[in-house]
């Protein structure tokens, strides 16, 4: 079963898809009605022309904001966006999103015209301590830049910032800040050489 | 039965912060109640073959399980598969043996062989163990080395835990790392191949927890 949907919302970014849904009528099936239905009254904001591709899985307990010409593809894997209570996730404009996880106990904000490849993952924090597994452990918010390209199975952590414009490997687990236009890669991920 | 009750109020209270005679509190506990026997029962129907299994095993989610050989499983074990499915595989005259208080979260175990896995064990999504290089394969059989995890080790996402290895008690293997060797007690490894990063201080390491809160 899959389903694909493009569509020109009728409103502005700012109103909540819920007002409008029924004029929402161009998807191609009725799943596709039921997948944006699903997701768009779990979400604080929805941009216009959203594109799905099956059914993302949402567990939004914080703040959700998805922007315009955002691409939500989950073919490999659903993509899953989990936001705890009191933080929030942010995905910009034209980011396209394949197959991943995002994980928020914090803040995870994603920029402009993105690529993230299937399977990557985005833990902003640790979830338990390690001596008292009881405890919340460390978290940190995770920006990821506008323009930046992740490549499949890179896994980021808390804290990290992502310039905007890095480029990292398949396959990197990032641990510390990326400059701006950097190659990255790795576990844990470094510096290779920077762009102009 | 009691404390159990009591625990999941203080716990109730501790997120909602709502005062102790509100209706509000006896309506999240049965909820939280119900979800307890719910997870309980697929528990049950999961493992209904395992006749040597402890009490309180929790499931969390479908999981993928095909167990052919000898499972064996301690108290208050749960299985969670909200990020990432559970798989565990266990080959005909392998055994895998799990003690009490683990907590497995979308980890793949792979058993061709032997694998153990200590008390209070945290095995993140997506972890991977397995003691056969080719599993599943007509060559598993000559390239298999038992698994060994000690108690209160925290195995982290991603983390690829190979044939042979012992992880030590209370021992933390990071995000992303290939664990090729030993790791000692109460160590930090991370990396491919994971190297040691640092020990535990002495207030650090993990302590068993108290029953109820395990849960």
């Amino acid at each position: 079963m899959k389903t694909s949907l493009n569509i020109n919302w009728p409103v502005g970014r700012e109103k909540r898809y819920t007002q409008v849904w029924a004029k929402a009528y161009t998807g191609k099936s009725v799943w596709s009605w039921w997948h944006i239905w699903r997701l768009a009254r779990q979400v604080q904001q929805l941009g216009r022309n959203l594109q799905l591709v099956n059914r993302p899985v949402v567990i939004n307990q914080g703040k959700l904001v998805i922007g315009d010409n955002v691409q939500l593809i989950s073919d490999y894997q659903p993509t899953r966006l989990a936001v705890g209570p009191k933080d929030e996730q942010k995905i910009g404009d034209g980011t396209v999103i394949n197959s991943t996880i995002l994980a928020a106990q914090r803040q995870i904000i994603i920029g402009e015209n993105c690529r993230l490849a299937p399977f990557v993952h985005f833990m902003d924090s640790d979830f338990h301590d390690v001596g008292d597994r009881l405890a919340d452990g460390k978290s940190g918010p995770i920006i990821i830049g506008d323009g930046a390209v992740l490549g499949a199975h890179t896994l980021v952590l808390r804290g990290v910032t992502i310039g905007e414009g890095a480029e990292l490997l398949p396959g990197s687990v990032v641990t510390k800040d990326i400059p701006a236009g950097a190659l990255a890669g790795g576990v844990p991920a470094k510096v290779f050489n920077r762009k102009n | 039965m009691q404390t159990l009750i009591n625990d999941q109020l203080a716990k109730i209270k501790k997120e909602t912060g709502v005062r102790s005679g509100s209706p509000v509190l006896y309506i999240r506990l049965s909820g939280r109640l119900l979800a307890l026997t719910w997870r309980w029962i697929r528990a049950q129907w999961t493992f209904w073959n395992v006749k040597d299994k402890g009490r309180l095993i929790f499931q969390n989610g479908s999981m993928q399980e095909l167990i052919e050989g000898r499972m064996r499983m301690g108290n208050r074990v749960r299985f969670w598969s909200t990020i990432m499915p559970v798989q565990l595989r266990v080959a005909p005259q392998a055994q895998l043996s799990i003690a009490d208080n683990c907590y497995i979260n979308g980890a793949i175990i792979a058993a061709h062989e032997h694998i153990s896995i200590g008390k209070g064990v945290y095995l993140a999504p997506m972890a991977h163990i397995t003691d056969s290089y080719a599993f599943g394969s007509p060559e598993a059989d000559s390239h298999t080395a038992a698994v060994h995890i000690a108690d209160h080790a925290w195995i982290a996402t991603r983390a690829i835990v190979l044939p042979g290895v012992r992880i030590g008690e209370g021992a933390v293997v990071g995000v992303g790392a290939l664990v090729t060797e030993d790791v000692p007690d109460r160590a930090i490894v991370g990396g491919v191949p994971a190297k040691i990063i640092r020990y535990l201080n002495t207030g650090e390491e993990a302590k068993d927890l108290p029953e109820q809160q395990a849960l």
